[in-house]
Parts: structure tokens; sequence; C-alpha cells
């Protein structure tokens, strides 16, 4: 009797072996999702998050340690989408490929690139660009300047201040010059005559 | 030379107005002016307070916030938010860290503590090896100098650093595999304590974990009942726990060594003082050796644990909340309480040991929170801690009201009061202030500075403009402090009464909790806030009574419905007085379906004598119900009798798949007047994915229509199809609905689709509609004038997408320049005309998954038009209706558009929507948890108002086509002035010189 059961016992381990296997692959319908954010300086991780929006529908979020390492420990098999939202910064839209295409691989492509390229994993995600959420003061510009409502009243201000004076002319003054001129034309020598006439 | 000056002048002028640019953009300086930020954490459930490195107080909320928050004024110091739907559920601050468990127990985080940046992590079990989030533990254990973070999780104990996250060892204790309940606790010995409780058992196992990581003695301790998974309490000498049905308290001291004892069991009756109601009993976690606290329905009490046959009752307060027992800083043991009452909250602090008072009950003033029945709002958690603040000693104690708002109460006083209400708006709907009077402006020009003041800040503001050209550093930093702190006292944004061009208003904003709180838009303080409750069943704000002169006050509606009869109450939105509670029976016909009836506003308000009255119709759940009609006046009733031929409401039916439009009968009875079935069920046994109504969206009402017509890039004329009535259903399967089969043998049957149709509400007649394939939900829409937007998944691109719809009316046209020059134009069009129509449809990706969409309106409908994407990541961001134009050009790269196209005005089609920094409404903040935004029109054609609400609460002025018809806020008066001034000078100084050089002239 003893004999029958040492003898089955090799079987019966390799039989538990099996069923430990299936149930394995069974359980392997979650596999862990690592990677890394690199930031340029300047920009800070304190606030960042990596979104990881499954293909049910559900989000899940993790939270990059200071050398920018993110990891989701359960993500079901499928095909997720990963973001990254770090402020000032945007990263490209990750699809992830969770199992589905090879077992128990995660493979990952930039969805928002044309030709969707492939990223290395585990992820090494760089920033496409920073972004501006505020508009610039532009330096400034004279010309713009005076373009302004100010500029213009400063312009009519300096062109009243400086070349209106030399622009002026009296019509009354404008004919006793032009008389003055017609008399050193004729050689007349009533110059005098103007002096006198001041009012 | 005299001319010199005004030249010196002018040039001066010239470098100061250098900073006057055109256009009104926003600048980083200008962040602030017009909008703010209301941040919060919600329901507070957990909460640290620390004494080093700075006192702080660390806070944990069932809504998924971790947050710090300052001790001395309740600001946020920092806030993280986890998931949606995770929470964190324990918390523990260990010097420069805050460790969290979240994930269900499975997740161990360690936050700064200065900044809240995440700076380890650990997964602790897989979320199948946990029975719960109760079956995880945490405890902080002091080893020489280091902070150890004892993580106990699926039958292992790890000992982590708790600065650097260096996992030390890991111990396995069996006994907390498959536990329903763990908890870890230091021991006043050194290492921790670990107890667990296997589901429905009624034995204990306790552990006792070396700092090194090694199991020194395993206890197992037994009850005579089953215990409570929830209800297990861990102290550093003692266990405590709670019997399965909360009527035993069963409790035993522990000590080092192994093998089995008893946890000695009283019942709770026996213990508390005759009479004292014990239901929903639990034990507050507290940080001593021997004590704890324990709450019932009756009030609250600090018990001795394992003293003789079991636990000691040492001090009973009727009708209190208790806080963890935790050490005072004299060494003693002490539980604090705290009492709701009408005189203010009642604290006291009394001994754990004896019940003696360590600090003698106090009643802080004003802290009394009421709902509107006169009831006191309870206070749900209590937590304190000594604290050593500004050189003095006293307890601080941190108290979790009903209504989720958060006081600090220190020294027998309230230290700050926050409104974590607001962490859960349902609806938000803006109102004007009250008018001006000559009292509420005396009572402004009193808290006005006064005139030397006021010159100062001037002096102040002319040397900060001046070194903002010159790079020079002028002014001081207090000079600078002085400068905003006048500007914000002084701002016209915080008058309490309305302005001409509409900018000022209040938020009334309706909360989960049932509460109506107004806020002024100038700087969301507080205007008034009435407690209605959770059981009122509170589920829309709308606007009653507007009157149409200034002497009266605006009246504002909150609409509750059950199944039998909507609830009004009516509300001065000035003043937040109950004016009036209105029910109307909502009688359903016999036999038919149970639910909620629709309240109905009516499009116009009826206008009686002083005031415009809107009105709500009560449509009853299911056909031949009766409609009854709110306010039940002969003048809202005849408004309603003159409406009811052209009213026409829907509904959707999800089993059917089908939306259905309603009328009513000559006598007011309900009455189906069509059904379109969209998504028929799938045939029992098919394969097929079921398709789902995924999305519906309607036009809002009153939008303001600028124009009817769009002038072509020909000179051609298109009239837009303005259909009120227009209803947008998507049709499609929600995403993930094909998971479970990902990648087997359908990848060969057809991707999944997505239908979009708009039906005319009235008649059910459909105008449009248009199938994407490959694309899925979560779909979420917005019409607005002609156009509907949608926004979706695009499985195939594996990108969000937008698409846009544009109706126009097609029929031929009958305007002549008469019609244009005499008659009122008419920018709607009636259902019940059926003119062809001409759509134009595009679709863009984009990169923001979002949570909705919103269009912007302003007062009369000529400003651009931008419609709003509320995104995930809490942002609002902005698209110009020209981006999503179905009619953008397509124009070949290299190529210039043809004059036809460039007069229209479009930008050339690209597959993707630009991403641009400026166009985001929050600017460089987030609103966590971002749910619904809503916008108001102001006066002025140029502005609008937005508040996005979700966790937090972010109010703006929208200038989508800058603020063309205003003096932007940062004008340069004084400079208008001096340079007028400088004018005058010049014209004086001229005339003197003309004369001078005239004179001259003559004597020459």
């Amino acid at each position: 009797m003893q004999s029958t059961i040492m003898r089955s016992l090799p079987l019966l381990l390799a039989a538990l072996l099996v069923a430990r296997a299936a149930l394995a692959e069974e359980q392997a319908a979650v596999l862990p999702v690592h990677g890394k954010l690199f930031v340029p300086d300047g920009a800070s991780l304190a606030q960042a998050e990596v979104a990881l929006q499954l293909e049910s529908g559900r989000r899940l979020l993790a939270f990059p340690l200071p050398d920018g390492a993110f990891s989701f420990a359960e993500v079901p098999v499928g095909v997720h989408t990963l973001t990254a939202d770090v402020h000032g910064l945007i990263y490209p839209t990750v699809r992830l490929d969770v199992g589905t295409a090879r077992k128990g691989k995660v493979a990952a492509v930039a969805a928002d690139a044309t030709g969707m390229p492939a990223l290395p994993y585990p992820l090494l995600l760089r920033p496409y660009s920073r972004i501006e959420y505020f508009e610039k003061r532009q330096p400034f510009s004279l010309w713009a300047f005076l373009k302004t409502p100010y500029g213009m009243m400063a312009g009519f201000m300096l062109f009243s201040v400086f070349i209106m004076p030399k622009l002026k002319v009296d019509p009354e003054e404008y004919r006793e010059m032009m008389a003055d001129r017609e008399r050193e034309r004729s050689g007349g020598s009533g110059g005098g005559g103007q002096k006198r006439r001041s009012d | 030379m005299p001319a010199r000056c005004p030249a010196a002048i002018t040039l001066a002028l010239l470098l100061l107005a250098a900073w006057a640019s055109p256009g009104q953009a926003i600048y980083a300086d200008q962040a602030g002016q017009h909008d703010w930020l209301q941040q919060h954490v919600g329901r507070v459930s957990l909460a640290a307070f620390a004494a080093k490195p700075r006192a702080r107080l660390f806070v944990a909320s069932r809504a998924g916030a971790v947050a710090a928050l300052s001790l001395k004024d309740g600001s946020l110091l920092w806030r993280r938010v986890l998931g949606e739907g995770d929470a964190a559920t324990a918390l523990q601050a260990a010097g420069a860290r805050v460790l969290t468990l979240s994930g269900g127990g499975a997740q161990l985080t360690a936050w700064d503590a200065a900044t809240g940046a995440a700076v380890w992590a650990a997964n602790l079990a897989g979320s199948s090896d946990l029975a719960g989030p109760d079956a995880a533990a945490l405890a902080v254990v002091a080893d020489g100098k280091r902070s150890l973070a004892v993580a106990v999780a699926a039958g292992s104990a790890k000992g982590f650093d708790a600065v650097t996250g260096e996992l030390l060892w890991t111990a396995s204790l069996p006994s907390t595999k498959s536990a329903a309940a763990v908890k870890a606790a230091p021991a006043a010995a050194g290492g921790a304590w670990v107890a667990s409780l296997q589901p429905g058992a009624s034995r204990l196992a306790v552990d006792l974990v070396s700092p090194t990581g090694e199991l020194v003695s395993s206890i197992v301790l037994g009850a005579g009942a089953q215990l409570s998974s929830t209800q297990l309490l861990l102290t550093e000498a003692a266990v405590a726990a709670l019997s399965a049905d909360g009527t035993q308290l069963c409790s035993a001291q522990l000590e080092q060594g192994g093998g089995s004892g008893s946890l000695g069991c009283q019942a709770l009756a026996s213990l508390l003082p005759p009479g004292t109601a014990t239901e929903g009993a639990h034990l507050v976690a507290g940080t001593c050796s021997q004590h704890a606290a324990l709450r019932v329905a009756g009030g609250a009490a600090a018990l001795a644990l394992g003293s003789g046959s079991g636990a000691a009752v040492t001090a009973f307060v009727p009708g209190a909340a208790a806080s963890g027992c935790f050490r005072g800083a004299a060494g003693g043991q002490q539980v604090a309480f705290a009492t709701p009452s009408a005189a203010g909250l009642e604290t006291r602090v009394l001994s754990a040991a004896d019940g003696t008072a360590v600090e003698a009950p106090v009643s802080v003033a004003g802290l009394a929170p009421q709902r509107v029945s006169g009831k006191l709002v309870g206070v749900a958690e209590l937590f304190a801690a000594p604290l050593n603040m500004g050189g003095s000693q006293a307890v601080s104690q941190l108290a979790v009201f009903d209504d989720d708002s958060l006081a600090l109460v220190r020294g027998g006083a309230q230290a700050w009061l926050r409104h974590e209400e607001l962490a859960s708006i349902r609806d938000l709907l803006f109102t004007d202030l009250p008018a001006p009077t000559p009292e509420n402006e005396a009572q402004w020009l009193a808290s006005q500075p006064s005139l030397r003041q006021s010159l100062a800040a001037q002096l102040v503001a002319l040397k900060v403009q001046a070194s903002r050209v010159g790079s020079l550093p002028l002014a001081s930093p207090e000079e600078l402090r002085q400068l905003e702190r006048h500007k914000a006292v002084t701002s016209d944004k915080l008058r309490p009464t309305r302005d001409p061009d509409g900018f000022r208003k209040q938020l009334v904003v309706l909360t989960a909790g049932g509460k109506v709180l107004a806020l002024h838009n100038g700087d969301s303080r507080l205007l008034w806030s009435l407690d209605f409750g959770p059981g009122a069943g509170l589920r829309k704000l709308a606007l009653w009574r507007v009157p149409h002169d200034v002497q009266h006050d605006i009246e504002v509606v909150a609409l509750a419905a059950s199944p039998d009869s909507v609830t009004a109450t009516v509300m001065n939105a000035h003043t937040g007085k109950i004016l009036q509670t209105l029910t109307a029976p909502a009688s359903q016909a016999a036999g038919a379906a149970d639910g909620a009836p629709d309240v109905l506003p009516l499009s116009q308000p009826v206008h009686d004598g002083t005031a415009d009255q809107h009105v709500f119709v009560v449509a009853p759940a299911g056909t031949d119900g009766a409609a009854a009609v709110l306010p039940d006046t002969p003048a809202a009733r005849a408004a309603f009798v003159a409406a009811r031929p052209g009213f026409a409401f829907w509904r959707v039916d999800e089993v059917a798949g089908a939306v259905r439009g309603y009328g009513f009968t000559e006598s007011g009875a309900v009455e189906e007047r069509w059904s379109a079935v969209l998504a028929p069920p799938a045939p029992a046994g098919s394969s097929a994915t079921q398709q789902r109504i995924l999305a519906l969206a309607a036009h809002t009402p009153g939008e303001a229509v600028g124009s009817p017509a769009r002038v072509l890039g020909s000179g051609e004329l298109k009239f837009k199809y303005l259909n009120p009535n227009t209803l947008l259903v998507a049709v499609g399967e929600p995403r993930g609905a094909r998971s479970g089969h990902s990648g087997g043998d359908d990848s060969a049957a057809a991707g999944p689709r997505l239908t979009v149709t708009l039906l005319d509400a009235v008649s059910g007649r459909v105008l449009f509609s248009q199938t994407h394939e490959d694309a899925t939900g979560p779909v979420h829409a917005v019409l607005s004038e002609n156009t509907a937007v949608y926004h979706f998944w695009g499985s195939e691109a594996h990108r969000w997408q937008v698409a846009s719809v544009e109706l126009f009316d097609a029929s031929p046209t009958t305007l002549r320049v008469s019609d244009l020059a005499f008659s009122e134009t008419n920018t709607t069009t009636s259902s019940w005309d059926v003119p062809p129509i001409e759509a134009g449809a595009q679709t863009f990706l984009v990169r923001h998954a979002v949570r909705g969409l919103a269009a912007t309106r302003s007062a009369r409908g000529n400003t651009a038009k931008q419609v709003m994407l509320l995104t995930t990541t809490g942002q609002v961001y902005l698209v110009d209706r020209r981006l999503l134009d179905p009619r953008r050009p397509i124009v070949a790269p290299g190529q210039k558009p043809t004059p036809q196209q460039a007069a229209e005005g479009l930008p050339p089609y690209q597959p993707e929507l630009p991403l641009q920094g400026p166009m985001f409404a929050t600017l460089d903040r987030q609103v966590a948890r971002l749910s619904g935004a809503a916008v108001e029109a102001a006066v002025l054609e140029s502005t609008m108002l937005l508040a996005a609400h979700g966790l937090d609460l972010f109010y703006t002025r929208l200038t989508p086509s800058r603020s063309f018809d205003m003096v932007p806020d940062d004008f340069p008066y004084a400079l208008l002035v001096l340079i007028l001034g400088g004018l005058t000078v010049a014209t004086v100084v001229l005339k003197f010189i003309t004369r001078r050089t005239a004179v001259k002239a003559k004597w020459l």
C-alpha cells in the first residue's frame, strides 16, 4: 500500500506542479509596468503624476519618485494608454500593450507621434516640449509703442513742441513778409516803417 | 531753453509707458487678478499631527486626498490626490516623511513632509492577496535614531527605513495571511505588535516583531464571541476589539511570551453608564500604551484596557465625540472630547487614567454648525495632539463635522475653519449680488484705507512700474507686500454689490451633503450658507424670482424630487433666508413605472408685476400622470397652458436603448409623442457586443445667437439651422466592452462603431447621423448654436478624437434687404419647419482625455465661441470654434490658401488640434477631480465668468475675443493724465515762446 503511494508520489507531484503552472498562467492576467520620466533641468516632479487609462475605463495613478521612476504593480492584460502629467511639460501619449501581443511582455509605442515609433521597455519617457501657460511680455519696441494711443499722443506732443513753431505762420505776418519782399525787390528803403509798426 | 522741459517729460513718459503693450493677454504676473482656486481635501478620515521638523497637520480624506495643512491658518501647504476610487487607509507621520497605505492596503507610499513629492514607494501585496483595506497595517517604530516603517500585509511584515525607503528586513507572519483585519503598533519594549483576526474568528493572533525583523513571540488570544473585523485596536501594551454584533468589548494586556491567553469580554451596556445608547460603537485609534477611546451613539468614553477582567471606563462624556488616546505634554495619557452645543462646540481634555480634567470644558463660541431644522451638526471625527505653537503648549483638536467642515480648536478658541463641503459641489449657479444702496456703499467705504494710505500705495505702484522699465529694484519687498495688501483691500472686485458691467456676481452652490452656500466671486468668501442635510435630497438649483427693481432681492430655488412629489425650497439669494417651501405632487397614473418625476423649466419666465417668476413643470414618471406647476399660481398655470402645445421633453430608456419624446395632452397629462430605438438590446445568445446609449446632449436654454447666417469666402450666405430642441445621442460600445476577448477571434470582425445622431426633440425627426468606425466611448458632447461637438475614443488610432457637426438650413433664401433693415432677425428655427438640412462634419485628434465638454456663452453671442474641454488632468482647455470648423480648408503643404479660403478666415485643416499653453482657462493650475463647469455671461459682451468645480473650485473671467469693449485693467490712467498735462504745459510754453519770438522778430 505504502509502496503504491511512494510510486505515485512523483506523479502526484508532477500533477500538482502542472496545476500550479496552470494557475500561474491564469493569474498572469496582470503584469507589472515600470518606467521612468526624464525631466529636463528646471522642471519639478513634486506634483507629477503618471496616469494609466485602462481599456476597461478605469484610471490608475502613479506618483513618480524623485528619480522619475514610477510603477504600476498590477496592470490587467490589454492595450492601455499611459500619460504623464508634469507641470509645464508635454510627454508622449503611450499606447501600452500589456501581454496581448506577446504573453507576459509589455510593449509601448508613442501613439501621438507620426508613425507611432516604438518606445523602449522599461519605459523611459522624454518630454516633447515645454508648455508656457502665460504670454511672454514683449520687450519694448518703439514702433509698437508709437502705434498705441499713448505713442500717438506723445508723438503729437513732440510734434507740437518742436515742429509746430517752425510751421507757424500768421496770415498777417505772411502778408507783411510778402510786402517786405515786394519792397526790397522794388529797392525801396522803407525798412524803418516796419519797425515802427510793432503793436 | 524752456522747450526742453516738456520734451524731457515726454521722454520720461515714453519710458514709463514701455510696459503698456496692446491687447489683454494673460501674463504670469496677471494671474490671480480675476481668478482664484480654492483647493479642498474633502471629508477628512485620517489625521496626524507632527511637531517636528515643523508643526504641521497631515490629513487623508475619503475622496482620496493626502494633504498637509498649516496649523496656523488651515491653509493647504501641499496636496496629492490619489486615483479615483482610491483612498488612504493608514496615515503616519515619521519626521520628514508622511507614510500612507492606499490601493486597498497594497501600496505603501512615503511623501515628503515639506513638499508632498513622492519619495519612495513599495508594493506590499497583490490585490487578490488582501481581503480588504483592513487587512494591511502600518506602524512607525523608533529604532535608535532611525524611524522604521513596519508594514504588514498578506503574511509578512516588512521593515523600511522611513526616510530612504530601504527595505531592511522581511519577517514571515503566517497568522496575518488571509486575515480579515490586521493592526500594527509600536511595542513599549521596542519592535512592533501585530494583531490579526481571521474572517469570522473569535480568536486574535498577536505577534511581536523585533526592530531587526525577528519574530519574538506569538500569542493567540481567545474571546468568547465572534469579533468584528473593523473594530480592532492595538496599543503599545494592550489589544481591544468589539464583538461582531457590536455589543461587547473584549480586551487584554499584551506581554512578551508565547502561548495562548484570553481576552476579557464585557457587555458595553454594563461598562457604560446605565441608559446610554450603545449602538454604532467604535474604537478610536490612538497612541497610548494601555488606554483607548470608545464612541457609541450616546457619547464617548476613555478606557483603561486589560485591567483585571477586561476594560474599565475611566471617563464618559454623554453626547460627545472622542479623539484617540494621546500622550500629553507631561507624559500622561489623555483623551479629548468634543460635544456639539448651540453655544458652540464644547471641548475638554480628560486624563485617560482617572478621568480628571486636564483642560477644563470650554465652549468654542461661533463653532456651532446647524441644520436648517435647528438640529446641531454632529462631530464625525475628532483628532487631538499636544503641540507647542508660538511658545505656548496646548492641545490642538481637529474636529471633522458631519457636514464635512473641518475646524481646528486650540486653547478653547477656534483657530480656523475649512469648508470642505465645497469639495463635493453638485450644482452651481451664478446670481447677481445685491444692488448698491447708501448703507452697503457706506459700509464698503468704511472698510477702505484712508487717503494717505492710498497715496502712499500709489507712490509704491509708480516705483514698481518704474523698476519694471529700468529693471531696477526700486521698491523693497516690504513695499511690494504693502502694495499687494492695498490692492487686495481696495480692489473693486470685492465690493459687496453688483456692478453695471456684470462682473461681480455670487456663486450659489449645492453640495452632495445638501448644503447650499453662496460665495462672492471676487475672492471666494462665504456670504451665507444653509445646511439642509443629506436627507433633504436636494438635486438642483435654479433661479426663482428676479425682481425688476433694485429694492427687492433675487430668489433662488433648491429642488428635491421623490417618486411622488417635488419639493422646492425658495431662498433669498442675498441673505440666505428660507422664504417658502412648496410641494408639487407628481401624481402618477396607476401602474406607472416608479421613478423620480422630471422638473422642467418653462423657457420664458412669467412677468408678474414686479418680478420675473421662473416656472417649473413637474412631469411624473411614466405616461398619463398629471403635470403640476411650480409655483401653483394662476399666472404660472396660465403660462404653462399657453406653452403646452409646443412643450416637449425627452427621457432615456436604458433597458430598451431608446430615447422617447414626451409632451402634454390638453388635460395636462404626460403623453409619449415619439420614440427612437437607437441601441436595441442584442438578441439572447448573440455574440455581438451590446450597443448602448453613451451620451446625450441638448442645448443650454437661453443661448444668445449673434448672427443667424454665415458669410463664406465666396461671399455666399449660409443660414445656420438654429433649432434649440436639437438633441445629440451617441450610441456605441462603452470603452473596454471587448477587453475580455481582445486578441481573440473577433479580430476579423468589424471594429466597434460609434453612431452619433442629431434628433429634433419635439418631433423625433432625425436631422443628421454619422458613424465612426473603430470608435468607442466614453463620449462627451456639447451643442452650441448650429454646432455639435463631441469627444470620443478612436480605438484604431489609439487617440482621443473630437468631431464637430455644423447644420445649415439649405432652403432657398427668402431674405430681402428690407427684412434685415426693418424686421427683427429670428434666430431660432421651429421644430415644425422641415427645411432641407446641409451638414458639414469633421474629426480631429486631440491630446486631452476629458470629463466633459462645455461652450462659452456671451451676453449677445457676438464674441468668438470657444469649446471648453474639461480634462481628466483637471484643466479647462479652450478650443476656438474656428479650429473645430468642418469648413477648415485643406491646403497642400507648401501652398498658400486661395483668396476665397483666406477670406473665410479659417485655419487650414490639420488632423490634430493644436495645443497652446495660453489657451488653458485654468492657467497653470489644476482643478483636482474636475467634474463640471458653469459659464455665465457678464453684461459686457466681451466677458464671461467661468466656475469649474470638482474637488477644487476655480473661478475666472474669460474674454475669448479679448476685452474689446472695455479699458484694460492695467490701463495707465496716470500716464494719460501726465500726457494731457504735458500737452497743456507744452501749449502754454509754446504760446509764450511764439509770442517772444514774434516780438523779437519785430524788434529786429
